[in-house]
């Protein structure tokens, strides 16, 4: 048993951007400078630590974890940890790496922004977040970190809080999450109801551990679905709601409404990976009962080629990149489904830094152009814009897996698994491979071909931009072949065996590839587009098709028009509940009161005072008139009764006689 | 010790009534003093409280009218010592939230003062007679801040919140008196004793169930929970703001106390028959309080209704415990309860809080309907970022109070009654839904133009709401060490329902 308490220390690495957050948040807003350099110190040291992690851990890569109480309920203990592992180990160290560079692009994209105190205290909030999650040891923990970095991604989708549709994106974003957010929820609680622990590892009774043999061979069904399945089905739901999966995925591209460096780091490259990280965690809970497993290599398949689809149909440059996002967490998803943790994390990190990359280079070009991100406007960025086109089609062509780049190994290990596991799903992940190269060069061909469709003159930003653009460049290459080298796979999956390598999988996948590539220039290459509301050359193909990819399959409408009407109406329904009670309430109300005066006008005035009171008065009075009547002074009318009198006395007396 | 805390409000108010002048202007300074002494005391009784292995503490027992077995007898356990906190802590604040009162101030201040007095007696006192005094006290000064203070519908509900609360309160006391001709004690510990041995049933004979009937009806009215949460949204609606913070944080946590004080350890045989009704109205309440305030216009009715929404909680977590059926998870009871009582306790300070900036808000620009505010984060950013986060944390965001409470509920009642559990469940979504359309539609978008010079916090407001968002950060990260008061009685009251 590895001595656990020496990586303690490893708390710190989340611990580092919380201080910074909350200085941040303590110090004047006008304080730019100081805010940007504790968001850098903090998320820097964050950093070293990682990278020292990391190398600890490909030293000796055994699982090490730290665990304490944070609360103790009766019997049971709930319970928080932190872990050192291949996946947290790995994920860290590209959490922080490119946070890092993103927190340094934004110091100066950020900068002429009012509130960039805030962006920065919000940013560092995230990290926090983030990190904690990854390094959690605990169901809980991790669902605790996984509920703040839905925040922070609130808050930073809303940033610019007076614009009317960052701010309704915010909320769709949280609510969109949250759906699965509470499916997430429900599994935690049915695990610790079936393990009584929700840490992950703990010597051998965590819920990886000796947990999962117990939710295994748990009894009793609940509708017909075993514990294992359910369980892993409803941690399944939230990795769907935070990595924007099919049905959930609506929220994400409605996500680039917050600044693009949010974009790239929480939007693409790290928290939307949360939900693959999660379930790559999670996943021998899923192994138990491959039910689930399939679900999630389908749901994966068929989110990464819906979203391949409607990128197709999109004009938006960051919108584009938000369903290809949506379309290669669709992928890691469907690794994680076909061939376990090794081929979905494999494409997590390598997508990391060429989304990211890529996203920084459409901020630099929109910071260029002056805000203008729509691609019919763009135009002829290659020329004003040399090193930012450069590093951008490096991170294109990591995208679209084109040879030797790093989306080409972790993409071509996805789909041999598939090949090798379930074929189908090979075809629809080839497929969605294809629809990537096409997009990538129809966005290609507005951006950065022909002139200028907009007014203004485009230029090159800063180094300060261009320096991140850079380095990011330089992983998107190279990542992917150093990492396959150094046999990346069998690092995040001891148990992981490669499949055999298929002469048709590579062709295939070289095919889509390269064939993406090139259907896409021939279709936007060769023309020359003049004018901003030229139809799409797609569009000509098919006008219904294109209506539907750019109205991103009516989802939306569909949603509202379900879901939304359903909660409307429930709403609608609980109000008129209350208005009846409301009226019932009120004619009670209306009795007492009713009662209230019957007593006070009939009772207490009528009866009492006039009838009980004032009528004993007159009655009084009445019978006084009556016997001082007999009394008038008149000495024949006394003597009357006195007479009257002795004759009553003698006839009683006589009838008493007898 | 309690009767000085109970007493000292008392006091004050009686200083605020007759102070020289009467113009009022010592008025609210009485009040805030008698209200800071109390916290005193009770910040002092906390720190000496035992926590575990200390049983009932800080008691006060006397004889009063021997002949009808009547005790004054006052004391703390894991049950009220977070709600006498609780209630301290909001004192003060309720008395901050009048600091700009202008009129009859020498009827305003006495009047809080002497709820306090009510709400203090009524959380600490364990015999039944003087309980129910208390209880009955905490109505009256409520009653007359709504009708001489209250919105434009003041008389309606000032009328309307009596007059509901009355009828469940007098169903209580002849229930009550009809437990004590049978066992001939008003004390709560002494008939929790008979209940735990099993006699009491058969010493109250075939009335048993309607003395049930007759108490659950009082604390159904209280709580509130439908359908007779009915008289709830006018009086916390037309209250003064402070009153609808001490409605909402305190005097509706007297229901639920009620439940954990009076229904299981005394009619658990009763309860557990009857349990399975109380979730179905328990989840009602919850659903219908989170759906009925996605409707609403009216800041503090909608408040009003996620309150409702928010008690249901706590009695999801109590019921729960009625439902125990053998072959459930037994061990989720503890969870269970301790969940509901801290969620008493961070419901209040969250809802308290929220109350209060509502009314800030409505001081500021004398409208609470969410269609006349917009973009308000650009002039008030401090005031944006408290309320977002009470928002959250009514959200049920971790690290904030409300999930550190809502968790072990879950957890509990999830064990113990899942099917009820889960049908709750759609109302974590929608409170969600609603709280943040409300910061949409209040903090942002464009300002309207009107708002454009209103001012941010003030001083006295940060000092009303920040010790707040401390408290409730404080309970939201350490929530073993809020709940490690409750677990001993917790236990001392599960020993009906293994």
């Amino acid at each position: 048993m590895p001595d656990n308490s020496c990586i303690l220390w490893i708390a710190a690495i989340p611990l580092c951007p919380l201080i910074a957050a909350a200085v941040i948040a303590l110090i004047k807003p006008s304080w730019k400078r100081a805010a940007v350099g504790a968001g850098l110190l903090g998320l820097g040291i964050s950093l070293v630590l990682s990278l020292y992690a990391l190398k600890l851990n490909i030293e000796n890569p055994a699982t090490r974890f730290y665990n304490f109480q944070w609360m103790q309920l009766g019997g049971a203990s709930v319970d928080f940890g932190v872990v050192l592992d291949p996946l947290s180990a790995s994920m860290v160290a590209m959490v922080t790496f490119i946070g890092f560079l993103i927190f340094f692009y934004s110091g100066n994209y950020m900068a002429e922004d009012p509130d960039q105190t805030r962006f920065f205290c919000y940013l560092s909030l995230f990290a926090a977040g983030m990190l904690g999650l990854i390094i959690a040891n605990s169901l809980l923990l991790l669902f605790m970190c996984w509920e703040i970095v839905g925040l922070a991604s609130y808050l930073l989708i809303g940033f610019w809080y007076k614009k009317p549709s960052a701010a309704a994106a915010a909320k769709k974003a949280f609510i969109t999450t949250r759906i699965g957010d509470l499916g997430l929820f429900i599994g935690l609680l049915w695990a610790f109801k079936e393990t009584g622990t929700l840490l992950f590892y703990n010597n051998g009774t965590g819920l990886l551990e000796s947990g999962v043999t117990t939710i295994a061979t748990a009894g009793e069904p609940l509708f017909g679905i075993s514990a294992a399945a359910g369980i892993s089905t409803l941690i399944f739901i939230g990795a769907v709601g935070k990595s924007g999966q099919f049905p959930l995925h609506v929220w994400l591209p409605d996500a680039m409404e917050g600044p693009t460096p949010v974009s790239a780091l929480i939007h693409a490259a790290t928290m939307v990976a949360a939900g693959v990280f999660l379930v790559a965690r999670t996943i021998i809970l899923f192994q138990a009962d491959t039910v689930s497993l399939t679900i999630v290599a389908w749901v994966g398949g068929i989110t990464a080629l819906f979203a391949g689809l409607i990128a197709i149909g999109q004009n938006d440059l960051k919108r584009i990149l938000a369903y290809s996002t949506v379309s290669q967490l669709g992928m890691m998803m469907l690794g994680l489904g076909v061939g376990g943790t090794a081929p979905g994390m494999f494409h997590l990190l390598s997508h990391a830094f060429f989304k990211a990359l890529l996203f920084l280079g459409a901020g630099s070009i929109i910071h260029g152009c002056h805000g203008e991100q729509d691609i019919r406007k763009l135009g002829g960025v290659l020329k004003s814009m040399p090193i930012t086109t450069a590093c951008y089609l490096c991170g294109a062509a990591a995208l679209c897996a084109f040879p030797l780049t790093s989306g080409f190994f972790s993409k071509d290990e996805i789909l041999l698994c598939a090949w090798n596991s379930n074929r189908p799903l090979f075809f629809v992940g080839a497929a969605a491979a294809f629809c990537t190269s096409f997009y990538m060069m129809r966005q290609i061909c507005y951006v950065f071909f022909g002139k200028t469709r907009s007014h203004g003159h485009p230029h090159e930003s800063p180094w300060q931009i261009t320096a991140p653009l850079t380095i990011l460049a330089l992983f998107a290459l190279a990542f992917g072949g150093i990492a396959k080298h150094f046999e990346i796979a069998t690092y995040l999956d001891s148990e992981f065996t490669a499949p055999h390598h298929s002469l048709t999988v590579t062709v295939v996948s070289l095919v889509v590839a390269l064939g993406g590539l090139l259907v896409g220039f021939w279709v936007y290459g060769f023309r020359r587009t003049l004018s901003a509301t030229e139809p799409d050359a797609m569009e000509k193909v098919s006008r219904p098709a294109y209506r539907f990819l750019e109205n991103r399959g009516y989802l939306d409408e569909l949603y509202a028009a379900t879901v939304g009407a359903l909660w409307k109406w429930l709403a609608f329904a609980a109000e008129m509940v209350d208005a009846f009670l409301l009226v019932f309430s009120e004619l009670i109300v209306l009795g007492v009161r009713q009662l209230s005066n019957l007593f006070a006008f009939r009772g207490d005035r009528l009866l009492i005072d006039q009838w009980s009171f004032d009528g004993f008065c007159q009655t009084l009075r009445n019978t006084s008139f009556v016997t001082t009547r007999a009394q008038n002074g008149y000495l024949t009318n006394y003597l009357r009764f006195i007479a009257l009198g002795a004759v009553l006395l003698g006839v009683l007396f006589w009838w008493s006689a007898f | 010790m309690i009767t000085a805390i109970t007493l000292i409000p008392l006091i004050a108010a009686l200083g605020a009534f007759l102070q020289p002048g009467r113009d009022g202007r010592l008025a609210r300074a009485w009040a805030l003093g008698g209200s800071l002494a109390s916290l005193a005391l009770t910040l002092k009784l906390a720190w000496n409280f035992i926590t575990v292995g200390g049983g009932v503490q800080f008691v006060e027992r006397h004889e009063w009218i021997p002949s009808l077995g009547i005790q004054y007898f006052v004391g703390v356990d894991g049950l009220n010592f977070l709600l006498l906190l609780l209630a301290a802590i909001i004192a003060p604040v309720s008395v901050l939230a009048s600091w700009d009162v202008q009129d009859k101030k020498s009827i305003y201040f006495p009047l809080l003062s002497l709820e306090f007095t009510g709400l203090f007696g009524a959380f600490t006192a364990l015999n039944f007679y003087h309980w129910f005094l208390y209880f009955e006290l905490s109505l009256v000064p409520v009653f007359f801040l709504i009708k001489f203070f209250g919105g434009e519908r003041r008389d309606e509900a000032a009328m309307k919140f009596f007059l509901f609360t009355v009828l469940g309160s007098v169903a209580m006391l002849l229930g009550f008196q009809l437990l004590y001709l049978k066992t001939g004690t008003f004390d709560f510990l002494a008939l929790a004793g008979l209940a735990s041995t099993g006699t009491l049933p058969a010493m109250v004979g075939p009335l048993y169930g309607w003395i049930f009937l007759a108490v659950l009806l009082g604390l159904w009215v209280k709580t509130p929970l439908v359908p007779f949460h009915i008289w709830q949204p006018e009086a916390y609606t037309q209250a003064p703001t402070a009153v609808s913070i001490l409605l909402s944080a305190l005097l509706s946590k007297l229901g639920v106390y009620g439940f954990l004080r009076l229904i299981l350890p005394i009619f658990p045989e009763a309860f557990k028959a009857h349990s399975v009704f109380l979730l179905t109205i328990t989840v009602a309440t919850i659903l219908l309080g989170a759906f009925a305030a996605m409707r609403q216009n009216d800041l503090k009715k909608l408040l009003t209704y996620s309150s409702l929404n928010h008690v249901g909680y706590c009695l999801l977590g109590i019921c729960a415990v009625g439902a125990t059926r053998t072959g459930l998870n037994v061990d989720a009871q503890t969870p269970a309860l301790q969940g509901a009582i801290l969620q008493m306790f961070s419901h209040g300070l969250t809802v308290a809080g929220l109350f209060y900036l509502v009314g800030r808000l409505e001081a500021r620009t004398g409208s609470r309907y969410l269609t006349d505010f917009g973009g308000l984060r650009a002039v008030t950013p401090r005031f944006a970022t408290l309320f977002t986060i009470l928002t959250f944390s009514s959200i049920g965001l971790p690290f904030l109070a409300g999930f550190a409470s809502e968790f072990p509920i879950f957890y509990g009642s999830y064990g113990l009654a899942p099917v009820f559990t889960l049908a709750a469940i759609p109302a974590l979504l929608t409170t969600a839904i609603f709280l943040l359309t409300l910061l949409q539609r209040v903090f942002t978008g464009p300002l309207v133009e009107k708002w454009k010079s209103i001012p941010d916090l003030s001083l006295v407001e940060w000092i009303t709401a920040g010790p707040l968002i401390v408290l409730i950060v404080w309970v939201g990260v350490t929530p073993g060490y809020w709940l490690r008061a409750s677990s001993e009685v917790v236990d001392y009251i599960l020993k009906n329902y293994r």
